[in-house]
């Protein structure tokens, strides 16, 4: 009888095994899939515990708060929609709502166990207050500058990377976001899409500051190299044209009249390699300590026939840039040389108006020399003092800035502004886009000139 | 003269520190005067249990020290899992464990014979069947099965006697008959034997009858694996094991057909999801908590018991897989498997056959009984609204479990006392 128990013994083994492997199965391999599931209520219900943490702008100023009846306000509007997004049972979520959801949600550090704490008293625990980099003024300036166009405005403090407005238009209110939702989803000019961070347009003539500080890093004499425009560069048989004919001109004059001819041969001078490892520094290359998602610098792929070489020198062909992207570019240069991490979270407190800075070092980065830098500020300063950006010029303040106007299948070509001001210490960098509107000069240069003054604080 | 139980004195500290810890726990996020009661109740708790174990030290000296503290730390968790569910139900629990060791403790001192045990199985299995009838005539429906019995305002699971009774009637049973229903070459198996087969047969159909008619199909499952796994180790007839199961799969087929909360029951085995708002919710919302547990767990009553019904007795594992998570999950499953793993042991040590078959019986018992209900829970059988023993609420569960491992210990005593001597003369 002792070897039949035996047998049951190692069956009843085998079922505590099998249980244990269930255990498993539901717990950690299922586990995700099953956290996530539509149904699941538990994630819901520890978020509905819980307060939701307030946003606001640089000055406290509030973007997003709760009423005393639990709902949502969003006191800035459609100008910071596509920003500030939504948190939602039923559509998800978008925008620093969803980014920064751990936080506003309290689910992480000393907040975190003290609602785990709340929950299992049966009190509502709170998320944290987050004051963003965001200047709800500026934002709301850019908004209304583009005036329902399709476009978007990033704005950012070059020394520090703190973005100080992220406008996309046009936006959408917040507020009865469910009720007009297919309204949303169905607009062509897509209100829903957050173009200043996502959005992926060939950045035409701004993108000449890339090809340039790659050819003055590579060699500084590129500064004293005469180049002779006549009204069109012939590449393989193919022709791209200039604005004009330019005659005998140089690099700096090169980016203050945006001449084609110039940046083709530059581009077709350095080849894709270098090219490509100049715009990839101006992007995200450490892991994105921030946490918001963003489009940088995509340039096709290798091998570049030389037309195509050409083409993306100009900023047209296969090269896409968002706005973001172009206002780091800009800060970049008006600072240096030096490449700063975007950031977008200033503080958190717990307590309303009181903000804990976050303690966290911006990453910098040198990514071309600081001669090179010198050399395309002279261009940008050029193109604002007697080049193609004129409209920017500002009394008191010394600008720099480029222009584009990126040719694109949709119509029109988009009109691009990347600037910073003042030149000799920046305190604002911008890249504005309007789509098919035309040139930079003429539609998106008088934006950057209104938040550069706005910003700077001149009359 | 009271001897003291070094390792169980000392394995019971932390099933107390663990009812000491939900104590504290609950009394510190609601500081109100009722919960003061708590660490009354957790001291008394913990007396009963160091009484219990004194009580062993006089006249159960030898008996095994390990299974008691693993019953007492089940069942501190259990009630400290109750407490977040909901306190009423944990307060009942406290008075129900202080029952069952009270139960227990008479076992203990009083239970000093077990052979006349195997002389009145016919009374024994005519008590179980007559509770079983009792049942059906009188019993008050209760979550779809017809399995509980009202003496005025004390209600009773009656199974849960029975089952124990079942056990004892078996064991003598196959005691008595284990020569002629042994495997022998050139045996023709079911003819030559059949009047030791016959009865064995029609009591097992018999309960197998009433306890399909009550519904209470977790009881007929567990009885019936039961007894062909005792038959199984008395007979060592692996034929038979076949024969047998393939007997009950026919019933359960037929019963398939006849019973629509069998049908019910076995859709939602097979896929819960598309009945997710009927009657898939219940097994979905285990799943989401378990899930939810993750590897470390969300914390001692940091759950959502609410989520799943019929939380306290069938699903109170889903709440351990959720506060305590995989790791204390395994825990909790090693501890049942240790005690099944010890009462074989112990059955083992018996120095004659009719006390092996008793103990097997009991290890068997407590074994499948977990087994059936968490592996329900997990997917791997059909749901059976079966308890868990020592951590469900539920007292005819609790006390008659506390009897029986109390029972299981006391005989360890006995089998290592009455060691090479005449087992027969008791």
């Amino acid at each position: 009888m002792n070897s039949n128990l035996k047998k049951v013994q190692t069956v009843i083994f085998i079922c505590f095994l099998a249980i244990i492997l269930a255990l498993g199965y539901w717990q950690i391999l299922k586990g995700s899939s099953l956290r996530l599931h539509p149904r699941n209520r538990y994630e819901a219900a520890i978020q509905d515990s819980i307060v939701r943490g307030g946003i606001y702008d640089r000055n406290k100023l509030p973007l997003a708060i709760n009423d005393d009846g639990g709902n949502r306000l969003y006191p800035i509007g459609a100008p910071a929609s596509n920003l500030i997004g939504y948190h939602s049972k039923t559509l998800g979520g978008a925008g620093v709502e969803l980014w920064f959801n751990q936080l506003l949600s309290g689910q992480g550090g000393f907040l975190g166990l003290s609602n785990s704490w709340q929950r299992l008293a049966g009190t509502s625990g709170k998320g944290y207050n987050l004051q963003l980099t965001i200047d709800a003024e500026l934002q709301k300036l850019g908004y209304n500058l583009l005036g329902g166009r399709k476009g978007a405005v990033v704005a950012i403090d070059p020394s520090n990377g703190e973005l100080l407005s992220v406008i996309s238009s046009p936006g959408y209110e917040m507020e009865d976001l469910e009720a007009n939702w297919s309204n949303y989803t169905g607009d062509t000019n897509k209100p829903l899409f957050n173009r200043a961070l996502s959005g992926a347009y060939p950045p035409g003539s701004t993108f000449k500051l890339v090809v340039g500080a790659a050819a003055l890093d590579l060699n500084l004499n590129y500064q004293q190299k005469e180049f002779y425009c006549p009204g069109y560069v012939e590449v393989d048989g193919r022709y791209l044209s200039c604005s004009k004919e330019h005659g005998k001109i140089d690099l700096i004059e090169g980016l203050a009249l945006s001449c084609n001819v110039v940046f083709a041969e530059l581009g077709l001078a350095l080849g894709g390699e270098l090219l490509r490892e100049m715009a990839q520094s101006f992007g995200h290359f450490d892991s994105p300590g921030e946490g918001f998602p963003a489009k940088y610098f995509s340039l096709g792929t290798p091998p570049f026939s030389k037309n195509a070489l050409a083409e993306t020198a100009i900023g047209q062909g296969q090269v896409l840039a968002s706005p973001l992207q172009m206002a780091l570019v800009a800060a970049t240069i008006g600072n240096n040389g030096v490449w700063v991490e975007p950031i977008l979270l200033k503080a958190a407190g717990s307590i309303r108006e009181e903000f804990e800075p976050l303690a966290k070092v911006p990453i910098k980065r040198q990514i071309m020399r600081t001669d090179t830098a010198q050399i395309l500020k002279e261009g940008m300063l050029a193109a604002v003092e007697w080049g193609t950006g004129w409209p920017v010029k500002l009394s008191g303040v010394k600008v720099a800035g480029k222009t584009g106007s990126a040719e694109n299948p949709h119509g029109r070509a988009h009109a691009w502004f990347v600037a910073f001001a003042p030149v000799d210490k920046p305190q604002i960098a911008i890249a504005v886009i309007v789509e098919n509107a035309g040139t930079g000069g003429g539609q998106a240069a008088p934006i950057a000139r209104e938040m550069i003054k706005f910003h700077l604080g001149l009359r | 003269m009271y001897q003291i139980r070094r390792q169980e004195a000392f394995l019971l500290l932390p099933a107390i520190l663990t009812l000491l810890a939900g104590a504290s726990l609950y009394y510190l996020l609601f500081p109100v005067q009722e919960n003061r009661l708590l660490f009354v109740v957790a001291i008394l708790i913990g007396c009963g249990f160091y009484s219990v174990s004194l009580l062993m030290g006089r006249y159960a000296k030898k008996a095994e020290q390990l299974i008691f503290p693993i019953m007492a730390m089940l069942t501190s968790v259990g009630i400290i899992i109750l407490y977040h569910i909901d306190p009423g139900l944990a307060v009942k629990q406290c008075i129900w464990t202080l029952i069952g060791l009270g139960c227990m403790a008479l076992v203990i001192v009083f239970f000093k014979h077990y052979y006349w045990l195997s002389e009145v199985k016919y009374i024994t299995i005519l008590v179980a069947l007559f509770f079983l009838f009792l049942t059906i005539l009188m019993g008050d429906e209760a979550g779809g099965a017809r399995n509980w019995l009202s003496l005025g305002s004390f209600r009773f699971q009656p199974v849960e006697i029975v089952k124990l009774l079942v056990i004892l009637f078996a064991a003598a049973y196959l005691n008595e008959h284990k020569r002629e229903l042994a495997e022998r070459p050139g045996s023709n198996f079911l003819l030559s034997e059949w009047h030791s087969v016959g009865p064995i047969l029609m009591i097992t159909g018999l309960l197998m009858v009433l306890l399909v008619v009550q519904k209470d199909l977790g009881a007929a499952l567990i009885i019936f694996a039961l007894l062909l796994a005792l038959f199984y180790i008395a007979t060592g007839r692996l034929w038979a094991v076949f024969v047998g199961f393939a007997g009950f799969l026919l019933a359960s087929t037929i019963t398939y057909f006849l019973f629509a909360h069998l049908r019910a029951r076995i859709a939602i085995w097979i896929d819960p999801w598309p009945l997710i708002d009927g009657a898939g919710y219940q097994p979905i919302q285990s799943y989401f908590a378990l899930a939810e547990g993750g590897l470390v767990g969300m914390g001692l009553g940091m759950s959502f018991p609410g989520y799943i019904p019929a939380v306290a007795t069938d699903f109170i594992f889903s709440i351990a897989g959720a506060e305590l998570g995989f790791i204390g999950a395994i825990l909790l499953v090693f501890l049942y498997f240790t005690i099944s793993r010890k009462g074989f042991k112990i059955a083992k040590s018996a120095p004659e056959d009719f006390g092996f078959l008793l103990v097997c019986g009991l290890t068997l018992l407590f074994s499948i009984q977990t087994l059936v209900i968490v592996g329900g829970i997990l997917k791997l059988l059909p749901l059976t609204g079966v308890t868990l023993p020592f951590m469900s609420y539920g007292g005819s569960s609790l006390v008659i479990n506390y009897i029986m491992l109390g029972l299981l210990i006391k005989l360890s005593s006995l089998f290592r006392l009455k060691e090479g001597s005449m087992a027969n003369e008791f």
